[in-house]
């Protein structure tokens, strides 16, 4: 039986935990990376957990430990209770001994894991981290009331690239380390985590245990933030007065009451009685509402979801229901974890003719090559990008946003051929290899695919820009590496 | 009226004429003379007095103390919610605070669940507040208004019964006094709600115009008020701290009105007590003629031991001032306990001296004479106070029934009278449970 190391971060001068020989004490999570250490068990300690500040000393080294391929799934411990941090690690101990079974569980779990495919793969290190924790682990939601997402997996955030240049696009605006750790509002990564959890289900990499909650969102923005406000029905305005009617029994007058009231009783504006008493002079047929802005009188206001972070005003019955599950991993995904293979990540293309960049780039010099020996063998490739997805994004909202991608992709896939070969060099841009086409005819599809925008169902005043452009590369060079061509052709696009 | 008419032969009239104004005004003197015209004298004098004065009344200030209102709930049942709705209504931009005091909620749950329904209702209008207190068991009236008293938070106190409704102006028309700061205490108006159930009913309608709406308001006029009424009274928290809350035992109105006015001597008449005929609550009579009787033999008796027994000391020139010392008197003692002794007796008298025929043409003249007097008055009365004439007026055709009735609540009250004085009915009250007037002193 293999014996793990046990690795101490010592972050203060008040251990919990006494030293012994099985114990190796580091400064930072940094100094242990830089050790380059086998699989083992890491015990944060050495400091209380009392102020905000020593929080935030613990959770940059979680950040480190979590985002590093070697701890990435690693059993991580902490000493004390560091509130909101609790759930981001495997236990609170005193004495590591205790723990020591199933941290040893989680990393024999670990050695049958396929480590080098985990170094570019984050979201492999998430299937490897629920994967090590055994079958019955429980990927569950935690509720953030002070985030905007309110139910996310900050767990699983830990793990995710942060710098990654997507969560940059995303969300370009970041707070400050004290913000984010006050109840879990690092909303970018809280983000990045709930789509990497949809991405994860929706390919099948793990699946719905149990429904934990259902919550309304803004369909624009989907955050649970919500005011629910009632406003007038025919201005919208929320300045609007209860007005009481009044029916006066000798005539039969009926108006609001401030029309009756005449200093220090009611009097009936058409017959002039004094109405003295509820129930013998007058009563109340009714209560209407009167807007204070446009004057229009109501029974009933009506009620709207104001977002409270992108003021879209919604009707209730629009918003976007969510439902939030608690997950478990797949055979598919326990799969994953095993080979370290995934399937590509694109979407704009799958099946078998969607291959990683690599790939792409060997088969295109094999064409360029080909094509020098057998001239009539012409070829070329179209460069396709997205340039304006996040502004699309942030503007429709999501869900219609969704809706154009879907139809988009299903109009460009059914343009391309069997034979085609497609990649992705980077989140929004795709490659399009046809063999036997020349540049002429490579032409008149990118030009089509340029034009898919105004043909899409779904109308909307922000369009996606796609630019589609047709590449040959020169038989003549065979020197130049394909991945330096594409990188140029790129700049074109 | 077949049997006077049948009686009384009219070859009789000219001859108590012949006898000479003299004698006349003899058999008249113990009703009239002595008494009750100086009384109704006073009282328009004092109305006339009131309706000048209303008419140059100042625009009001803004002064709008915080008012809690103790409602004495028992088994009411659903009028409750009357009350809680009319005290809700009120044209007062001040807090009113109502403290629904459900006295044995466990029996009266059809009253403790009609003021818990109006809970919802209340809470939507600014200012107003309900607490509904549920007093499991019995204690009776005064406990329910000293418990309400502990509870209230406001500038002024008001006693209020369960089966009254108020106008939609009686928080502004009574809170304008309390300006002064030696008004210590509002008298309400009572009319009766269902004067149109039964002649009883109109009977009673009638006589509340006259002894509460009109009498109170003359006596008000010269700070002689009698009786702050039990069923609509209203306070100043400082001054009700300062005679600590009602007293056990019956007619805890009266007493509390007599408790005041015993300040009224020793602070030199600057208090004043005063009635508002503008105030208006509106209350339900017993709609038949035995209940009628029932009610004022209570009522009557209550009054009879608050004076002979528990308030004997009270009666001092030194204590009440000698204004009220003198109205205590004359219309508590003499007016509703001595007099229907003395029109017993002469009734009595003038059947025995004299022959039937002449007593009775006598007495049709006595008759004719409180008639004459009650039309005066009740016209002059709907014409200075009335604030719904027409209403009152209509009621007109059932003025010359008006003196029978009062006779017969005369005789009803000398029964009470002697029975409180023989067998100290008060202890046997409607108000209290027995295991509380037990212990009760006097």
């Amino acid at each position: 039986m293999t014996v793990y190391k046990i690795y101490r971060i010592l972050l203060g001068e008040e251990p919990v935990h006494y030293s012994d020989e099985k114990i190796t004490d580091f400064p930072s999570a940094g100094e242990l990376l830089e050790k380059k250490p086998k699989p083992g068990i890491v015990l944060i300690d050495g400091i209380k957990g009392n102020k905000t500040s020593d929080m935030l000393k613990v959770f940059w080294e979680l950040v480190e430990l979590r985002g590093s391929a070697e701890f990435c799934f690693a059993p991580i411990y902490i000493s004390r209770t560091m509130k909101q941090l609790d759930i981001m690690v495997d236990g609170i101990t005193a004495n590591i001994e205790e723990r020591l079974p199933e941290a040893i569980s989680i990393l024999e779990r670990g050695a049958r894991v396929r480590r080098d495919a985990l170094i570019d793969n984050y979201n492999l290190r998430m299937l490897t981290y629920m994967y090590v924790r055994g079958d019955s682990y429980l990927l569950s939601p935690v509720c953030a009331p002070f985030s905007q997402w309110v139910y996310s997996y900050p767990h699983i955030a830990l793990l995710l690239d942060s710098a990654s240049k997507a969560a940059q696009m995303l969300r370009p605006e970041d707070l400050s380390g004290q913000d984010r750790l006050r109840s879990f509002r690092f909303d970018t990564e809280i983000m990045m985590a709930l789509k990497a959890v949809a991405y994860l289900e929706d390919n099948g990499y793990i699946e719905r245990y149990a429904l934990v909650d259902r919550i309304r969102k803004c369909p624009k923005c989907r955050t649970g933030h919500l005011n629910y406000v009632d406003i007038c029905p025919n201005c919208g305005s929320i300045d609007f007065e209860k007005k009481v009617m009044m029916h006066c029994f000798t005539c039969g007058y009926v108006a609001p009451d401030s029309d009756f009231r005449k200093s220090m009783s009611f009097v009936c504006p058409k017959c002039n009685t004094v109405l003295r008493h509820l129930g013998s002079d007058y009563d109340h047929p009714l209560e209407s509402h009167e807007c204070n802005n446009c004057g229009s009188k109501f029974i009933e206001p009506e009620v709207k979801a104001d977002c409270l972070f992108c003021r879209t005003r919604t009707d209730p019955s629009d918003l976007t229901v969510v439902n939030v599950y608690s997950y478990k991993l797949s055979e598919k995904g326990s799969a994953a974890v095993r080979t370290g293979t995934m399937q590509m990540e694109v979407q704009l293309f799958d099946g078998q003719n969607n291959l990683k960049f690599g790939y792409f780039c060997n088969i295109l010099e094999w064409m360029r090559e080909y094509r020098k020996r057998y001239s009539d063998e012409a070829f070329s490739v179209i460069g396709l990008k997205f340039s304006n997805l996040y502004e699309v994004e942030t503007s429709l909202g999501e869900d219609i946003y969704n809706k154009i991608m879907d139809e988009l992709i299903f109009r460009i896939r059914s343009m391309v051929r069997s034979t085609d070969i497609t990649t992705s060099s980077a989140p929004d841009t795709f490659w399009i290899l046809l063999p036997r086409t020349a540049l002429e005819n490579s032409r008149i599809l990118a030009e089509r695919i340029e034009k898919l925008n105004d043909m899409l169902e779904i109308t909307s005043e922000k369009k996606i820009e796609i630019r589609a452009r047709s590449f040959q590369i020169p038989a003549e060079d065979d020197q130049t590496p394909a991945e330096q061509y594409l990188a140029m052709f790129a700049e074109e696009l | 009226m077949d049997v006077f008419g049948e009686l009384v032969t009219v070859e009789y009239i000219p001859l108590f004429f012949e006898e000479g104004a003299g004698t006349l005004l003899l058999k008249f003197m113990p009703f009239v003379l002595f008494f009750e015209l100086p009384l109704a004298l006073l009282v328009m004098v004092g109305v006339m007095k009131y309706t000048i004065e209303r008419r140059s009344e100042p625009e009001r200030s803004p002064f709008f103390p915080s008012v809690s209102c103790i409602i004495t709930c028992y088994s009411e049942g659903r009028d409750v919610q009357k009350t809680i709705m009319s005290l809700t209504e009120q044209i007062y931009p001040g807090k009113i605070e109502m403290l629904a005091m459900i006295d044995g909620a466990s029996v009266n749950k059809l009253t403790y669940d009609s003021a818990m329904e109006m809970s919802g209702y209340v809470s939507d209008f600014r200012n107003r507040k309900l607490i509904v207190v549920p007093k499991w068991q019995r204690g009776g009236r005064v406990s329910s208004l000293n418990t309400g008293l502990k509870f209230a938070s406001g500038e002024i106190v008001m006693a209020l019964d369960g089966d009254t409704s108020f106008d939609n102006n009686m928080v502004e028309r009574v809170t304008r006094h309390f300006e002064d700061p030696y008004v210590s205490a509002v008298s309400g108006c009572l009319r009766v709600r269902n004067a149109d159930e039964s002649l009883t009913a109109s009977l009673q309608a009638i006589e509340y115009l006259i002894s509460i709406q009109a009498s109170k308001t003359g006596l008000s006029a010269f700070n002689l008020v009698n009786n702050i009424s039990g069923a609509f009274g209203v306070f100043r928290k400082s001054v009700m701290d300062l005679v600590e809350g009602w007293d056990a035992g019956t007619a805890e109105d009266l007493d509390m009105t007599l408790r005041i006015k015993n300040y009224f001597g020793r602070y030199k008449k600057k208090f004043r007590i005063v009635f508002d005929p503008e105030a208006i609550g509106h209350t339900d009579v017993p709609p038949t003629f035995k209940g009628f009787l029932k009610q004022r033999i209570r009522w009557d008796g209550d009054l009879s031991y608050l004076y002979f027994k528990k308030h004997r000391l009270s009666f001092s020139p030194k204590l009440l001032g000698w204004p009220n010392f003198l109205m205590v008197i004359f219309t508590g003692i003499f007016s509703q306990i001595v007099m229907p002794f003395v029109i017993f007796a002469y009734t009595v008298w003038l059947f025995v001296v004299f022959p039937i025929e002449y007593s009775v043409g006598l007495l049709l003249l006595v008759y004719f004479f409180y008639l004459l007097l009650l039309l005066v008055m009740y016209l002059f009365f709907v014409a200075c106070l009335s604030e719904r004439p027409r209403e009152d007026l209509s009621r007109l055709c059932f003025l010359p029934l008006m003196p029978l009735f009062a006779f017969a609540a005369r005789m009803n009250s000398l029964v009470a009278t002697v029975w409180e004085m023989t067998a100290s009915g008060h202890k046997d009250t409607s108000m209290a449970p027995w295991w509380v007037t037990r212990k009760n002193k006097f």
